[in-house]
């Protein structure tokens, strides 16, 4: 008979998942802001990884669905909002110190732009839609905004702290990829709706993109596990 | 045999577009010449015509560029390439243009021979976003080391990937590595860090006994490049420069709350996940404006989802490619990730190489699928892309940018050579060194500089490592203003728009005598003239007596 190890005995997976549900700075930080958000973020992860790991029902799939909703719709409604289209104070200088100094007069390919029409493509409403949508969409796919505090491009205005301890970010990438490679459908899924709608609503929350923490501490258990050479 | 004919044409016109966008108006964009151009450039003039470097000392083996101890290959190039095409600023940054060129047909090699691509397709259009790519652009156009560096080295990469198929190629790689160490500071730890990891790596097709006698030639040629290098290693200006941009005060700042490990760690890594992290390469840019497009990264934004593609792919990969290729992704960011700057492009340039690898491997597995229709999408996007280039490189950066790249001086120079009987005295307090610019666009004899400086320096050259930006030669001198003294002689005091203010300028009676201002408008130099006369008259104290 196989040799049990002391870890098999213990319920060593659980109790792993517990300390890093529980044991990072961002969790408590979302508690001491709402205490609403965080039970439903401590519900949601659970239920996540219950519904990945120990029991594939499709009424959790559908409970989990809701919560994330739920989640969502707080995501939203605690982040500052931050138009996509009306300029901000420094941009409006350099926009009108740009008008004036390549007036389009000044430049024969810019006068072919002007033309087209293509004056407004590169420095009007559809290029400020579109940075902004970019920066909000590299921002959540930063590793560093999440294990380092931002460091070393600081986002002072995004109140930038570190969520997990830095160490953490290997297991992250090892888990991720082994989510990937087994639970494909799910990471896509939760990937799409959680980065598209924070690229939607950007990063001005003091709570962080947090709608994106379950994903998180299942990648991070998941690559500590596989680190380890776990079953799972 | 016609796809082969097919590719081989595309790869023509790829690299003869590649050469406009490295060549065209190299001399007037970067609108300017920025210092670190200005001492390769003046230093390879004075190699030409002296032997000797600024500060007299006869074929350094490291350049003692406002103390940076700078490996030399690229100044002697460029000594050659003056002796050519004249002592002009296109002839500074030519060497580098012609890497970038043929880096494209390097790099192209490379990817045909790693054998990955499910479509003929993959790597003309890797190559092509090589070609295009601002981040290769960028540093195919300025006037010093850094990518002929990254091309020797990626050379050096080629033969060294060469060598597990035949290991002869493998004694050119280690030739190529080594000569990389004498291009750039980012080489000469990548170099031997590259060949000790592929080594390993792929030991046992490179450590075998049937490769004795070619790892025995390989290394005695290897010592052979290195020995000239090995002769100062002991020297301070070997590790100057590292340790100057070793993120030392941010450590021991962390070091009282997490032990200095932890506090090393802590910041290594999370320079190191800053040159992987897609915000950086592809959204913002390099926050060194001098060192960096306006609103372009390194690489345009819409090639994200193919990078992340790229490396999952990579990693899922069964072949001695993912090896070679994680190897370098890994490796690359390395030197860049033990210096304090944030996303320094100029030192993490090699880590191009391996993102355009897995840019390419993300592009193939979706033009494997749907050939025509997804060529066509990405041939839109590039289309898009030039435009954005167009916008960024040939019209914002000219102007918004001139200033960090050292427009002014040519000016500021002419305006001291129509006064020279008049004393100069230029503020450094808040402008990149100043002498250098000055005495490249004067066209001051070297042989006469050397004369006029410290002339201990090349006694103790390598040793030396104390740089001061006061500089005093011909009728200039470059060093912060002394408000209690230059105003009682008489000459002229130049300064930045915040140096001299118009109170200070009414209180000491000095006379504006001439503005420079970059392309926006904004003043650049203003030269005051002073009067001792007529301040001594109206403020008489003991300064008047002296």
């Amino acid at each position: 008979m196989k040799k049990k190890w002391v870890l098999d005995i213990l319920p060593f997976k659980n109790l792993l998942f517990g300390l890093i549900l529980l044991g990072n700075n961002w969790v408590w930080k979302i508690a001491g802001l709402n205490l609403f958000v965080f039970l439903i973020l401590i519900f949601t992860t659970l239920l996540l990884w219950f519904f990945l790991f120990k029991s594939f029902k499709k009424n959790l799939f559908y409970i989990g669905l809701t919560l994330l909703g739920i989640l969502l719709i707080f995501q939203w409604k605690t982040s500052t909002e931050q138009s996509l289209i009306l300029l901000e104070n420094d941009e409006q200088r350099i926009q009108s110190e740009r008008f004036k100094y390549y007036n389009p007069s000044l430049h024969y390919a810019r006068v072919l732009f002007a033309r087209l029409n293509l004056i407004n493509f590169l420095e009007g409403d559809f290029n400020t839609v579109s940075t902004r949508l970019q920066r909000n969409f590299f921002e959540t796919i930063d590793p560093n905004v999440y294990f380092f505090g931002g460091h070393p491009r600081e986002r002072v205005w995004a109140n930038d702290f570190e969520k997990f301890y830095f160490i953490l970010i290997v297991p992250f990438f090892v888990g991720l990829y082994y989510l990937i490679l087994n639970r494909k459908k799910f990471v896509l899924i939760y990937s799409l709706i959680s980065i598209s709608s924070l690229t939607l609503i950007g990063h001005k929350n003091l709570m962080g993109p947090f709608i994106l923490f379950p994903l998180f501490v299942i990648c991070i258990w998941y690559g500590i596990l596989k680190l380890l050479k776990y079953e799972t | 045999m016609k796809l082969k004919v097919l590719s081989f044409l595309i790869l023509i016109l790829i690299v003869i577009f590649s050469s406009y966008l490295r060549l065209a108006n190299l001399e007037s964009n970067p609108n300017g010449l920025y210092v670190d151009e200005a001492s390769t450039g003046y230093n390879a003039w004075s190699i030409l015509l002296t032997g000797k470097d600024e500060y007299g000392k006869e074929f350094p083996i490291f350049f003692r560029f406002l103390g940076s101890y700078t490996p030399p290959l690229y100044t002697y190039l460029t000594a050659g390439v003056i002796q050519i095409f004249g002592f002009n600023i296109a002839s500074i940054r030519l060497t580098s243009a012609l890497s970038g060129i043929l880096l494209i047909l390097t790099f192209f090699l490379l990817m045909k021979s790693l054998d990955i691509y499910k479509s003929w397709l993959s790597p003309i259009f890797g190559t092509f976003l090589l070609a295009i790519s601002p981040w290769s652009i960028f540093y195919s156009r300025i006037g010093y080391e850094i990518n002929l560096a990254f091309f020797v080295y990626t050379i050096g990469v080629l033969f060294l990937w060469l060598s597990i198929k035949n290991s002869v190629w493998f004694i050119a790689g280690v030739s190529f590595l080594a000569l990389s160490t004498y291009i750039y500071h980012a080489e000469r730890l990548l170099a031997p860090l590259t060949l000790i990891i592929f080594t390993i790596l792929f030991k046992n097709v490179i450590l075998i006994k049937e490769n004795k006698k070619v790892l025995i030639l390989a290394l005695i040629l290897g010592l052979i490049i290195l020995t000239p290098q090995l002769s100062v290693l002991s020297t301070a200006a070997s590790f100057t420069r590292g340790s100057g941009l070793f993120y030392t005060e941010a450590i021991s700042r962390k070091a009282d709350e997490m032990g200095f490990l932890l506090a090393f760690f802590q910041e290594f890594f999370s320079q190191y996940f800053a040159y992987l992290s897609p915000r950086n390469l592809f959204f913002q840019p390099d926050s060194d404006l001098q060192r960096s497009l306006p609103e372009l990264s390194t690489f345009y934004p819409w090639l994200a989802p193919f990078y992340l593609t790229g490396i999952y792919i990579l990693v899922k990969l069964r072949a001695n490619a993912k090896k070679f290729i994680l190897m370098l992704l890994l490796l690359t960011p390395i030197p860049a990730s033990l210096t304090g700057d944030p996303f320094s492009t100029q030192r993490a340039l090699p880590l191009l190489l391996p993102v355009t690898l897995s840019l390419a491997i993300g592009l193939d597995k979706f033009i494997a699928i749907k050939s025509r229709i997804f060529s066509g999408l990405v041939l839109i996007m590039c289309l898009f892309s030039l435009l954005y280039l167009y916008r960024s490189y040939a019209v914002l950066f000219p102007n918004e940018r001139a200033k960090d790249w050292g427009y002014g001086f040519k000016q500021l120079a002419k305006e001291i050579e129509k006064r020279p009987n008049e004393q100069f005295i230029i503020d450094s307090s808040r402008m990149k060194p100043a002498y250098i610019e000055l005495v490249y666009f004067m066209k001051y004899p070297p042989d006469k500089f050397q004369k006029e400086i410290d002339l201990d320096i090349k006694d103790n050259y390598y040793t030396n490592t104390v740089w001061d930006s006061s500089y005093k030669f011909n009728n200039i001198e470059t060093r912060t203003i002394n408000w209690e003294e230059d105003i009682y002689k008489e000459q002229i005091l130049v300064g930045d728009e915040l140096t001299i203010s118009e109170n200070q300028a009414k209180e000491h009676f000095l006379e504006k005598l001439f503005e420079i201002k970059d392309p926006m408008y904004k003043i650049i130099f203003i030269a005051f003239k002073t009067n001792p006369t007529l301040k001594c008259n109206k403020q008489r104290n003991e300064r008047c007596f002296i």
